[in-house]
């Protein structure tokens, strides 16, 4: 089922349509925006312009067009402060029903931070410790702490980045003064929320919206990171923000955009947004701010899901909310499903063998599962070089539920299941943590033959036993295959486990046995005969 | 001195296993006559997918077969060639040592050409030695062609490229993998039928052939059939063989050793060696379609490439060349669930725009090629992720085979697609810089335009008809007709001029039309 979420905010308009998949997980068809800047006027004047009506109407319309041929069944759309505020804002509301059908809601700040903290519960792990959420908008800020399961303090206030600019810039860009007493009103203004926010004790700062997801990849840039994956890369301190608020005001807007590579629209507006956020992160006593890269609208989306089917409200790092994001993933890309299964069962059972050597535990032995059901993907893109293929389809595919390093580990694994091993000399894989190489190398020589021993090559594996004699590994493959090559495949199996021998000193050595026969009814348990 | 009547064309074939050529003349009617075809074993193949690299021996002996072969196209008094090497030189790692010294000691400029290179010189040569053959009109056909080194096989319907890839699933790379002594000859035919049945499943995957009803088979193994088995077809014309037929025929020497095959057939030792994994590879591939019979044709890549080098051809070839590279593309996109409507509209506006700009960028009807495929397929990216999703465009235009195209082009368009939205072509990109100069250079032009026309397909002009460009002095003005206020697409625009205002140094905007009374 498809649904369009439309947040007629006071700088831009934004339409997102999804397929929905399951009861709180979704894929992005598409997404458009236009930066209306409604507010622009609106929260100095009180009253919203003809023009800006007019093109903000058109926009609607084109938003509903787009939505029509998207198939979508239902539209949610909401409007916050600008429209919520204006003296003819209701005018709007009503033209826009009678003339691109559309109903919006106007929704109160509260009622905005609600939404926004549904969307980070279902992308990060919010868990027990309370955290600040800081969602910088045209005509708002919403401050809200929360964890994973309620909202204890929510407040709106009206500092939002056009209110402030419209009300205090008198130069482009902002003179020296401009830039104090714009943060001293703010400071001024939070006066009262912090001293609630306080009692609290967040133990984190995460910030929402377009200006904090610009900052994350001004912040990126900065520091020379193209693709690359660490742990610390949705994370920005202060100091950075401080040193991007410097650079982008020593430019006036125009240039700043085109040095930047910012929107126009935005380019006027960060610099105000950003002395907004540092003033936050300074009464809260933060250093880092984790940027997260959902919206109000994604917030409406699942607040539909969760209304249409009742549901808890942070599954959190549930094996079901990742493992079914893994399984959206493979299926987009038309996986080999037999195959992959039947890998990650031999790939599990050899894990769980093999413990005392590599060490791992429970969450990496998922990771393994995930990457055997992802390995081949790969091939949807083409047939040499697939694993680079699946590598790069981890990497940015939208995979929900896993933290960076994750993802990075997942996308080494299915990029090493064949050819070349894991080594230093791939600069992606040098870059991972040195937990990250270890976790990639123990599970890479896994998988190397889990997929070997199902390379047709044994069609019907029903286990695997292992076992250990000092520098001798057995692997005793129970076979149905019941054909006279099965010694031939047996040397093919041992090419994939070079790696593992490799690894852990081990010589690897490979046998074949039918399954013991069976009582009837009860699935294949041998009776101690070797 | 009456100017010659005919031209001479020769093409040369640098293989796996052999060194081959062609010399043909090309009569005042166009049709073009073979006078000769000239062959030298010289064993680059097991070289390259043993090693990794050409032996001193291999190269000495294939500069020698050069040598006497430009001898033989100076008596013909050839006027023009082509010289390419497929996978054997390709795969090597000292492939440019071996072409400077072919050039040194004979002259002969040789190209080392890419899988879709050799699919679309295989296709153009089978299609014309096909034609007028009924089986081809309608349904779905899978041209196959096992290599040394690789197979390409090609998906087409009523004769027009849907899908094709290269892959790595070769006679020799076979024949070498399974030679281990300590084995029967049996347990090697299963080794080898099995190692071909886990190629297959993933060639499967990137081709889907199963409702080909039409299965036609190139190369040398397949004609040596076609040459053998009894009531079959005369030299050239294509001949065609039941399924059972094929299979019981591949089954006989497939049981047979290589030395029996050597006897039986007077085969040399190599073309023996590379006849089982050959044959059995065409057959399960074969299997895997519904068709009934082989249709084993002639046509080597020489024949392509004599087609090709043909002057009067060309032009012709282009069209349907380039109606056949779209229709690639097309493909290409719905694999990757793209917005059809979107994507043609975009072309169109591109193709309006280019049209008209072409006093400014000077470019050729080539480069609107480029133009055209990077406009059908810039948004695929999406499939991956809507976020930077032009940089994934880049990766899969980049990374694809599309029919018709070579890596080279390919990676042109794919910078193309990659900046229809946010940066612009700069130092620090490396894929962009990897380009040489004049490539750079089309890609900004191009991208400018790709950028424009993306962003005109919104909104209210998106029912536009007949957008018209005009000049009027620095500025460039598109006109609309049947459009009310264009304000929200002025905006639009205004925030994608910026490469085209660099490129062109002209303003762009954008007018309705006065209305008529």
């Amino acid at each position: 089922m498809r649904v369009a979420a439309i947040d007629l905010g006071s700088n831009s308009f934004h339409m997102l349509v999804v397929e929905v998949l399951g009861p709180s997980s979704f894929e992005i068809v598409v997404q458009d925006k236009m930066m209306i800047q409604l507010g622009k006027g609106a929260l100095v004047t009180g009253r919203l312009d003809a023009k800006a009506m007019d093109t903000g109407l058109r926009c609607l319309d084109e938003f509903r067009r787009m939505a029509l041929a998207r198939r979508v069944e239902r539209t949610l759309a909401v409007a916050t402060s600008a429209i919520r505020e204006a003296e003819n804002g209701e005018e709007f509301l009503r033209r826009a029903r009678e003339e691109s059908g559309i109903a919006v809601r106007v929704i109160s700040g509260r009622e905005e931070a609600r939404l926004i903290h549904l969307a980070v519960g279902r992308r990060e792990d919010l868990g027990t410790e309370k955290a600040l959420l800081v969602d910088i908008g045209g005509g708002s800020v919403e401050l809200t702490i929360g964890d994973a399961s309620q909202i204890y303090y929510s407040a709106s206030a009206k500092l939002g980045f056009l209110r402030l600019q419209g009300r205090f810039a008198s130069s482009d860009p902002l003179s020296k003064r401009d830039v104090r007493i714009i943060s001293a009103f703010v400071r001024d203004s939070l006066r009262s929320p912090f001293a609630h926010i306080e009692k609290f004790l967040p133990r984190r700062v995460i910030g929402t919206s377009g200006s904090v997801t610009t900052l994350l990849r001004l912040a990126q840039q900065r520091r020379g990171q193209v693709e690359k994956s660490s742990v610390k890369s949705a994370q920005v301190s202060r100091e950075e923000i401080r040193g991007i608020l410097a650079d982008l005001l020593k430019l006036p807007s125009i240039e700043r955009a085109a040095r930047f590579d910012l929107d126009p629209l935005r380019a006027e507006y960060l610099p105000t947004a950003l002395l907004c956020l540092d003033a936050i992160l300074g009464g809260s006593g933060a250093t880092m701010l984790t940027v997260c890269p959902v919206a109000l609208r994604e917030g409406l989306i699942y607040d539909f899901l969760a209304r249409t089917k009742p549901l808890p409200l942070a599954p959190r790092r549930d094996g079901d909310l990742r493992l079914r994001a893994v399984i959206d993933l493979a299926g987009r890309c038309d996986y080999p499903i037999d195959h992959s299964h039947q890998v990650a069962r031999i790939a599990g059972q050899i894990f769980r063998q093999t413990k005392e050597m590599h060490g791992l535990d429970e969450n990496e032995e998922r990771l393994l599962e995930y990457a055997s059901i992802l390995h081949d993907i790969g091939y949807h893109i083409g047939y040499s070089k697939h694993h680079k293929h699946a590598y790069y389809l981890v990497m940015n595919c939208d995979l929900r539920g896993f933290s960076p390093e994750e993802r990075a580990i997942l996308a080494h694994l299915v990029r090493y299941h064949r050819r070349s091993t894991p080594r230093n000399s791939h600069a992606s894989f040098a870059a991972l943590s040195p937990w990250g190489r270890k976790v990639v190398k123990a599970l890479a020589a896994i998988l190397r033959i889990a997929d070997g021993l199902d390379r047709s090559h044994f069609s019907e594996v029903e286990e695997i036993r292992c076992a250990r004699s000092r520098k001798r590994f057995r692997f005793q493959v129970i076979t149905g295959n019941t054909s006279p090559d099965v010694q031939v495949d047996l040397w093919a199996a041992q090419k994939h486990a070079r790696y593992f021998e490799k690894l852990f000193g081990v010589e690897a050595v490979f046998s074949a046995r039918k399954p013991a026969r069976r009582k009837t009814g009860e699935p294949g348990s041998p009776q101690g005969r070797g | 001195m009456p100017a010659p009547v005919t031209t001479i064309l020769s093409a040369i074939d640098i293989g796996s296993s052999a060194i081959r050529m062609d010399i043909a003349e090309v009569r005042p009617d166009g049709s073009i006559h073979l006078l000769d075809s000239l062959k030298k074993g010289v064993q680059l193949g097991k070289d390259a997918f043993t090693q990794g690299w050409l032996s001193e021996e291999s190269i000495r002996a294939a500069c020698a077969a050069l040598r006497d072969f430009k001898k033989v196209m100076d008596s013909y008094g050839v006027a023009r060639y082509r010289a390419v090497a497929t996978s054997a030189v390709r795969e090597s790692t000292n492939s440019d040592t071996f072409l400077d010294r072919v050039l040194m000691s004979t002259g002969l400029d040789v190209e080392v050409i890419d899988g879709p290179e050799e699919n679309r010189l295989t296709y153009i040569a089978v299609l014309e030695s096909l034609r007028g053959m009924p089986e081809l009109e309608n349904a779905q056909a899978l041209l196959v062609e096992i290599g040394g080194g690789s197979t390409d096989v090609t998906l087409l319907r009523a004769g027009e490229p849907l899908q094709s890839g290269t892959f790595p699933l070769g006679s020799i790379r076979l024949r070498e993998a399974m030679n281990h002594a300590s084995r029967t000859h049996e347990q090697q035919i299963r080794l080898l039928k099995r190692q071909i049945g886990n190629l297959l499943t993933n060639i499967k995957r990137s081709i889907p052939m199963k409702d080909a009803s039409c299965y036609i088979a190139v190369g040398g193994e397949v004609r040596f059939v076609g040459k053998v088995l009894p009531g079959t077809a005369r030299d050239g014309a294509p001949c065609v063989v039941s399924r059972d037929a094929f299979a019981e025929f591949a089954d006989s020497v497939a049981r047979l050793t290589v030395e029996a095959l050597v006897q039986k057939y007077s085969l040399s030792y190599l073309d023996a060696e590379t006849l089982t994994p050959a044959l059995l590879a065409v057959l399960q591939l074969l299997k895997e379609t519904q068709s009934p019979n082989v249709i084993i044709s002639g046509a080597s890549i020489r024949a392509g490439m004599l087609q090709d080098l043909a002057p009067e051809e060309k032009g012709k070839r282009r069209k349907q060349l380039t109606k056949q590279i779209l229709s690639a593309a097309r493909s290409l996109g719905r694999k990757y669930q793209y917005d059809e409507n979107h994507a043609e509209r975009v072309r169109e506006l591109a193709e309006v725009l280019f049209d008209e700009l072409k006093a400014e960028h000077g470019l050729d009807e080539t480069d609107r090629l480029y133009l055209q495929v990077a406009a059908l397929l810039h948004d695929i990216g999406l499939f991956i992720n809507p976020r930077s999703h032009h940089k994934h465009s880049y990766y899969l235009v980049s990374t694809s085979d599309l029919f018709g195209l070579r890596r080279r082009e390919l990676e042109i368009i794919a910078n193309v697609a990659r900046y229809h939205r946010r940066a612009l072509p700069q130092r620090g990109h490396t894929a962009y810089m990897s380009l040489d100069r004049d490539e750079r250079v089309v890609v900004s032009k191009l991208a400018a335009i790709l950028r424009v026309a993306n962003t005109l397909d919104k909104g209210q002009l998106q029912k536009a008809t007949d957008l018209k460009l005009s000049r009027e002095g620095d500025q460039l003005v598109l006109v609309a007709q049947n459009v009310s206020d264009l304000t929200m697409e002025r905006v639009a625009l205004a925030g994608r001029c910026d490469l085209f205002n660099e490129v062109f140094g002209k303003k762009l905007t954008l007018r309705e039309a006065a209305k008529t009374a």
